[in-house]
This record gives C-alpha cells, structure tokens and sequence, in this order.
C-alpha cells in the first residue's frame, strides 16, 4: 500500500522514454539544421509575418474579406472560376489578335447579350465605387 | 498634433512605427502627423556588421529600403536636422526646411570616433562600419597566424561586443585550422574582462578553456603604427600583428553644436526618457546620456515605453509607462552556440551556458530583425 502523496504512476517510465526520445528527436534535427537552413527558415517566417501583418491591418481587405464571404459572392467566385477554366475564356484570353476587329466587329459583340450583362455589371461596379452614389446603390 | 522623428536608425524607426501603429486612426483622420527625418534613405541592421566581419553575412544581407520599412501613414524626409529650436518647438533642416512639432523623438544614435586615440583609425580593423568590416574580413580570411590583439575603447556600441568578436575569432582560427598559431590577446579597460560583473565572471573561464590571454585596466593610448604596438594609459603595451578594435564612441555632432548635450549624449530622464527640462522630448538609445547599454534592443525596450506614452499623452493627456532600464543582448560563443543576458536597472544578468538552440534564435533574429524595426516584433 502507498500513501497518496507517492506518484507512483506506472506510465511514468514510459513518459520519461517518450520525453527522452523527443529530446532525443530535437536534438537530431537540431544537428541537421546548418546556418543557411535556419536563415532560410527564419527569414521565410520573417517575411510571412510582415505580409500577415500588412494584410490584417489592411482595412480595405478586410472589407473585401467580408464581402467574399458573402454566399452569393462566393457563387459569383465560383462561376468566375469555372469560366477561366473554360477552353473558350482561355483561349480569348491566349488569342494575339481578335479574329474580327473595327466597329463592325465592336457592334456584333455589343449585340451579344452576355456582353451587355457584362458591361452592366461593370458599370454598376464603377458607379459603386463612386462615394456620392454608394449609398443609393 | 504634430509628432516629429530626428533619425532614421534602429531607434527612430522602431518608435516612428510604435506610435504610428497606436494612433493608426488619428493618422487616417488628420488628427495627428507623424514625420520622420533622416540622414539617409537607407535602413542598415547594424549588429549584423559583426557576422559580415567573419563571411556570414554579406552587406546585401542587411540594408534595407527605409521608406519600406515605415508604416504608411509617416512622412519620410531624407534631410538631416542641422538646428535645434527647442524654445520654439521647431527644428531646420540641412534642406532649409522647417518642421514644427508638438512631440519630438531625438533619436540620432551615435557613432565611432577614432581621433582620441593616435594611430588607432589606420593600424586597426574593426566590425564597427560597413568598409571597416569588409575589410576585416578579408584580413582575417588572410590572416596566416601571429598576435592578434583586441582593444576596447570607452564608451562603444554593444557591450557584449569585446567578449563576442573574441569567441568569433577564436572560432574563425580554428575552422581554418590555424588556431594553434594564432596568440589572442584580450584587452579591456576597467578591473575585470567585461563592466556587467556577471558576464565577467562568466567568460573568465571561456576565454581560459580558449586559451585566451587578457589584461584588464588596459585604456588605449595611442597606436604605435610603425612598430604595431598599442599603449595603455596605465603604461603597459601590446604587440600585435592584427589589432581588431571596439573603437570608441560619441554622440552625433548635431547634439554637441546645438548644445543638447555634452559629447553628443542628450541628458536624459532614466525612467520618463524625457529629455530633462523639456517635456515634449524624448530621447531614445544610444542619443541618450543614460549608462546603460548602447544596443539595438535598449532602442526597442525603450521604444515600447515611448510610444505608448506619446498616444496616451495625446488620448488621455497622461504618461502611463516608465522604462525599467530592460536589455536584451544574445552572446555568440564558439561551436556555433550563443546565449543571452537579460538584465534591467534593478536586476544583473544570469548567464547560462551556450547552447546550439540560443545560436539558431540568434540566427534567426538576424532575419526577424525586419519584423522588429516595422514595430510588430
């Protein structure tokens, strides 16, 4: 029988063999760690910190965080995703010249319904981004 | 309120972001300007002259771009200060112009002198300057064996510096495998090898398992160029055949012609770091005439303090903060080991033994360093 106060838990050398192989693990990589791989490391971290910081501190992020939060902004960022991925944006995008140009051309694009949606919403961006006219949008 | 920065160092930058960080808002609003001037457009991290010295740093390694160092809301003027108005709470610059403030941050460091001792400047090699370390290094990567003598000037930047550049040396010498001829001789000029008693009863017997040689109450005075020898004041000499020098320090000469302090140190208040007999000026780091340790980390305790006065002063009208005189140096020994002595005005430094994990922080802060001066570390 044993007093109350005695530690006496059976796991007890077994953590102190878990602690001595995690030294035992600490020290290894410490020796395998040279002065370049610790500046690497550390001025990796450095950096990361300073863009972290900027990026937190940044108001106008933060609000665009906010909006990218938004579901419907969030399904809008989806379908932007999945029309980049689309072999015709790529290849709009990729394309050195535009097959047709001159007004001729600029009136059958005009024409085009998804180019009107297009400068619409562009438009109401703009607009958006007007303070004089934010707070009737 | 206008808030004025006079330095662009270590220091000045770390306290320009501290309270450009606290009043982030007001800067926003225009309820408060923040202005720094500075000699240069260029930001150096000093300590990491001391790895340069020994071939682990190149100086590409620690200059930055100041203006990118700076919080957005600071104005940035390279312009030194040439004229103090105190009375006025104005100053002028060497660009003619003049800034009035209602807070002003003196922050102008120091930096060394060689003109006290004859002959030091031209027989020496010293971690102490940009050229002074690069060409240290190339000495010492020439260097085939010999006497090497270290001498110590009074006061100097980085009290652990004398210690520190001794263990390098001895560390560098011995990775080329030429220890066995190299004599190092260790100067210092007060009773024991280092004036923070702790740090000293420490090395005695690191430098004596190094088989260092040293002499205490050495005080250089003057540098035999011809004959390479140093003599002291107390009448003993030094061979050498390469002399690695902590040269002496002072204040900037702007402090001294404005007659802000004599030496170039600005009398301050050890626990407000006011400048005394003016209330809206502080004074941070080395610009101080305050005996505690010239260092990097001194700038940033102190920055602490600082900054949240000066917001708390315009928020609330009152300091909150006193500095407690905290210091923070890491020590570079051999075997690629390091360890640290904290201490403040009340409490010395325990200095424990070197370890590999004090070493790699030590390595790491020499990046972090960049976090630091942006106010975030």
């Amino acid at each position: 029988m044993t007093s109350p106060e005695t530690p006496t838990s059976s796991g007890q050398p077994q953590d102190l063999a878990k602690l001595i192989e995690l030294a035992a693990a600490i020290s290894a990589a410490q020796d395998a760690m040279t002065d370049d791989i610790v500046t690497r490391l550390a001025s990796a971290m450095g950096e990361g910190m300073i863009l972290m910081d900027r990026l937190t501190r940044n108001q106008g992020l933060m609000s665009l965080l906010q909006a990218l939060n938004q579901p419907a902004v969030q399904d809008n960022l989806e379908r932007l995703a999945e029309a980049l991925r689309s072999g015709s944006v790529i290849e709009t995008v990729g394309a050195r010249t535009p097959k047709t140009g001159g007004y001729g051309g600029l009136l059958r694009m005009a024409r085009d319904p998804d180019v009107q949606d297009a400068i619409y919403m562009l438009a109401r961006v703009v607009k958006g981004m007007n303070p004089d006219d934010a707070s009737k949008n | 309120m206008k808030i004025l920065f006079v330095g662009g160092g270590m220091g000045g930058t770390i306290v320009a972001n501290n309270v450009a960080r606290r009043l982030a808002r007001e800067v926003r609003e225009g309820k408060v300007e923040i202005t720094m001037l500075s000699a240069t457009d260029q930001h150096w991290y000093q300590p990491g002259l001391l790895y340069v010295a020994f071939g682990k740093m190149a100086l590409s390694d620690i200059v930055r771009e100041q203006s990118n160092l700076l919080e957005p809301g600071i104005k940035f003027f390279v312009d030194p200060v040439e004229e103090f108005e105190l009375a006025q709470n104005k100053v002028r610059t060497k660009g003619g112009v003049v800034h009035d403030y209602d807070m002003l941050v003196i922050a102008t460091g120091c930096e060394a002198v060689y003109d006290e001792v004859p002959g030091l400047e031209e027989a020496s090699e010293t971690p102490y300057t940009r050229e002074g370390a690069t060409r240290m290094f190339k000495r010492l990567r020439d260097f085939e064996g010999g006497k090497v003598a270290i001498v110590v000037g009074v006061p100097h930047k980085c009290p652990i510096a004398p210690i520190e550049i001794t263990f390098m040396l001895h560390e560098f010498f011995e990775k080329r495998g030429i220890r066995d001829k190299v004599e190092l001789k260790y100067t210092y000029p007060i009773a024991r090898i280092h004036n923070i008693e702790n740090i000293a009863n420490w090395a005695v017997p690191e430098f004596e398992r190094m088989e260092v040689d040293y002499e205490t109450f050495f005080n250089m005075k003057e540098v035999d160029v011809e004959n390479r020898i140093v003599h002291s004041e107390e009448g003993t000499e030094k061979e050498f055949d390469l002399l690695v020098t902590v040269p002496p320090h002072r204040g900037m000469k702007v402090i001294e012609e404005n007659n802000l302090g004599e030496g170039g140190w600005i009398p301050t208040d050890r626990y407000s770091l006011q400048m005394e007999g003016q209330d809206n000026v502080y004074v941070l780091g080395d610009t101080s005439n305050l005996p505690i340790s010239k260092t990097g980390s001194t700038a940033h305790f102190q920055s602490e303090v600082i900054g949240e006065n000066i917001a708390s002063i315009f928020r609330t009208g009152l300091a909150t903060r006193e500095y407690d005189g905290k210091v923070y140096c890491f020590i570079e020994a051999d075997k690629d080991r390091a360890t640290n002595a904290c201490f403040n005005y009340i409490d010395p430094p325990e200095i424990r033994a070197p370890t590999k994990s004090m070493h790699m922080l030590k390595m790491s802060y020499n990046q972090w360093y960049w976090s630091s001066a942006r106010g975030l570390l």
